[in-house]
Order: structure tokens, then sequence, then C-alpha cells
């Protein structure tokens, strides 16, 4: 706005000196500003300043179903931040509102926006975008019924972690009443490697197993979880919960295919937690 | 799961979940019609026709109605947008399942699991057909010509397939003792990222 006032008010004295309206003297103006006829020219879609980089992206729609594609977008990576989800939420303002996805917290903790990259499971927010020029490959999470776009449904999962009854559990009162129930500093290292999971549900789809069997193997997520509240000490049904897994599907389907290790976004190990529980099931 | 996939479309059918209609058989007549007739089966739970309820009976309706709602919701329900006053039916559109084997990245562990299971099953049939081969095969040949012929030209074979068979072997004995190993000694486990 100011600039056009003081281009009028340029123009304006350009004109009382000079009788005639000359387009060249109006060109003649001294701008120390880059004006509005700069602003208005259309930047060209790769030039040297630009790094474009194509992604292509699973879309389905259930408002108008047909079959699901791989739609393209390019953007321009200057003027990107450095992770997927910059990506995603630059196409999603400026190219396409209509992508859907979902996303919360932006640096990995919330475990909201994970899906598949360049088919690897893993967060958004903290999947730095590949640099060079080839393609990136977006998908939602593997063997998940999709909702929409790179939206999945995620009941079976939160019911199988409901299942294995995440919370602490005793027989005996606390051994002093009113306060809280005491555990070394051992035995809560015991817990590290498995307290720290967001549930995100990138190692489970990455479990081949799981992709055949969702419904009745627990897959490693749920199994982490298990062995997180197995190998507290201060949890009283340890007997209970081993026999609870201890079945041919829920904890068998496992055949240490670590798959789930590769994918795991906070560098968890839920392989390693298998084995603890079928471990003790063979000892205990 | 057939049975399940036949409750998911029953449930399609009418709005609310059946768990919902069983638990009101005593329902009286005009809030049975209402029952039927919206969407919005929220309001129905607190409904001051019906007979009052327990706080706890009231929350163990809320849940199986909850839960009943994920069954159906694992697949077709793609409801329509609910609060709006007329009746909305939902659409039943089986969903996708997102793509898993054409894009997941093929990975190492992954790849030497599924090459022992590939190892496995190859050696079982070699090795409880083979008998079958070499024992029947004498009733078999003196009627058929044409088996004669096979047997001839893919007798050339059979190097090639002591090779593939030793190697697959000596391929599940090797994954076997690593197996051994992770389980027992933890050796060989391979690094997380």
């Amino acid at each position: 706005m100011a600039t056009s006032l003081i281009r009028r008010a340029m123009n304006a004295t350009s004109r009382l000196s000079s009788s005639t309206v000359n387009p060249a003297s109006r060109l003649a103006v001294i701008r120390p500003y880059a004006g509005e006829a700069d602003a208005q020219k259309v930047e060209p879609k790769a030039a040297a300043s630009t790094n474009m980089k194509t992604f292509q992206i699973y879309r389905w729609n259930p408002d108008d179903p047909a079959k699901p594609q791989l739609q393209d977008y390019k953007i321009d990576l200057k003027e990107c931040g450095p992770m997927v989800l910059d990506a995603l939420i630059k196409i999603k303002n400026e190219i396409d509102p209509s992508l859907t996805f979902r996303r919360s917290c932006r640096e990995g903790i919330c475990g909201s926006c994970a899906m598949n990259i360049n088919g690897c499971n893993g967060l958004a927010c903290l999947t730095k975008i590949e640099s060079g020029s080839s393609e990136t490959t977006i998908t939602p999470l593997p063997h998940m019924f999709v909702i929409k776009d790179l939206v999945v449904d995620m009941t079976n999962f939160y019911n199988q972690y409901k299942s294995i009854e995440p919370w602490l559990k005793r027989k005996n009162p606390p051994p002093t009443a009113g306060k809280e129930i005491p555990q070394s500093k051992k035995d809560r290292a015991k817990l590290d490697g498995m307290y720290e999971c967001i549930l995100c549900a990138c190692c489970s789809t990455s479990c081949p197993s799981y992709w055949w069997n969702p419904e009745s193997y627990l897959g490693p997520a749920a199994l982490l979880h298990a062995n997180r509240w197995i190998s507290d000490s201060r949890d009283e049904y340890t007997k209970e919960r081993l026999d609870a897994v201890n079945d041919e599907f829920k904890l068998y389907r496992c055949h240490t295919i670590l798959n789930c290790a590769r994918a795991c976004p906070k560098g968890l190990n839920p392989g390693k937690q298998i084995q603890h529980i079928k471990q003790l099931q063979l000892t205990g | 799961m057939a049975s399940s996939l036949a409750l998911k479309r029953l449930v399609s059918l009418n709005i609310l979940p059946s768990s919902l209609r069983v638990l009101r058989p005593i329902v009286t007549a005009p809030s049975a019609s209402r029952v039927s007739n919206t969407n919005a089966a929220h309001e129905d739970e607190f409904d001051p026709l019906s007979p009052t309820r327990s706080p706890n009976q009231a929350v163990n309706i809320r849940d199986q109605f909850m839960k009943s709602q994920f069954l159906s919701a694992s697949r077709g329900m793609a409801t329509l947008a609910k609060g709006e006053g007329e009746t909305s039916e939902s659409k039943n559109i089986l969903r996708p399942l997102s793509p898993h084997l054409p894009v997941y990245k093929p990975q190492l562990n992954a790849t030497l699991s599924i090459t022992n299971r590939i190892s496995g099953a190859f050696l079982t049939t070699v090795l409880l057909f083979s008998y079958l081969l070499s024992l029947k095969m004498g009733s078999v040949c003196l009627t058929y010509s044409s088996f004669y012929q096979f047997f001839f030209y893919s007798a050339k074979l059979f190097l090639v397939s002591t090779s593939v068979s030793a190697l697959a072997l000596s391929y599940h004995t090797y994954y076997g003792i690593r197996h051994l190993l992770m389980d027992l000694l933890k050796v060989g486990v391979p690094k997380v990222k």
C-alpha cells in the first residue's frame, strides 16, 4: 500500500515535470525497492535457484471412491523445511488442501504422523527429505484399512494394546500405605527401552507376520508393552500376564523377522523384548 | 472371521449397533421408533422416557456402543457427518487396504528370514517327495511312455537340483544356528538404527 502511494506520488511529480505521460519516463523513476511490476513477474518453474522435488503421495477419497492413486506434487525444497512433514504441510497449504494426514507435535513424540516414506515406516516429522532429484513415495502405514489419503484405521491396534492390560496390577497393598511403591534404580533400568514407546504403530505395521494375522497376532508394539509390564518389579501379576500371552497366535507368530527394530523411529527394539518374553515363557 | 463380517454387514444396515438395541428390550413403542429413525444415537442413552439406569449401567452401555462402533468402523462404515437433523444413511463403502508388499523396502533381516522359510519349504517337499519319486516310479512308468521321455530329459537336471537343495540345506542350517545363538546367547542380534 505504501509502495503504491509512493509510486503514485512519483508518477504525479513526473507527470507535472513532463507534459505528456511517457511510459519511458515512468520506467525511469528511481526505485530503491523492488516495485509492483517486478513482483508480478511469474517465477519460472525450475530456475537455477530452485530445487524441485517430486512427491508421490497415496490418495484415496471415501466420498468419491475409486481406485487409490499415487498423485505427484512438485515442491521447491529451498522454500520448505527439512522434514517430510514440512513438505506435506506445504503441499496442503499451497497446492492441494484436500491432502489428509494426521499430525500433532511435529517433534517426534506424539506418534500421529507415522507413515511409510520411501518404503520404510517412520514419523514424517523426524524423517528428513532425501536430497537429490529422486522421487519420494509416501504411502500410509502398510496393511491397514485406509480412512482417507494417509489416515489409517488404528482401532485394531489400540484394542490389542488395551487387551494386554497396560496398568499396574497388585495383589497386596503397597508396603507403606499411602505412599508410592518403592523401586530400585536397577529395577527401573529394566524398563528402559520400553517406556519410551509412543504407540506410533510403525513397528507393528512393518511386521509381515502382523500383516498376515492382524487380528490374532498382537504385534511388536503391544508385546513390547506387555514386556514392560511383565518386567516391572512393582507389578505382581507377572505369571498371569505371561499366561495371557502364551498363545500360539498372540506371541508365537513372531518369527524374529526384526523389521520392527529397523522401523522404530525412537530407536527401540521390540524384537528383543519379544525374545525376552519367550525366554520367560520357557523358564518361568 | 466370516461371522464377524456378517455382523458388520448387519450392523451397517441399521444405524444403531445391535448391542444397544439388545440392551433395551423393554423400551416402549415411541422411543423404539425414535431409536430406529434418528442417526444421532447418543441422546438415546439419556432418554428421559426410558427407565432410569444406574451410572454403571449407563457407562456399560456407552462402552458397548463404542466397542461395536469400533467393530463396524474397521472396514466399511464411512458415515456421513453426524449432527444433521434429518436422517442420513451410512454408505457401506469398503475401505482399501494400504499397500504392503509392493511398497515396503526389502530389508536384510526380513529377506534372510523369508529365504529361510522358502528354503525350509523347498527342503520339505524334496525330502518328502523324493521317496515317492524313487519308489513309486516303477509302478507308473511301465504304463506311460511320455513319462520315460520326461525322466530321460530331466535327468540332466539332477546335478543342478542337488546343488540347489544343498544350498537350501546349508542356508537353512546356518540360519537355524544363528537363531539359536540369538535366542540363547544373544549373539548376532542386528543393531537397531
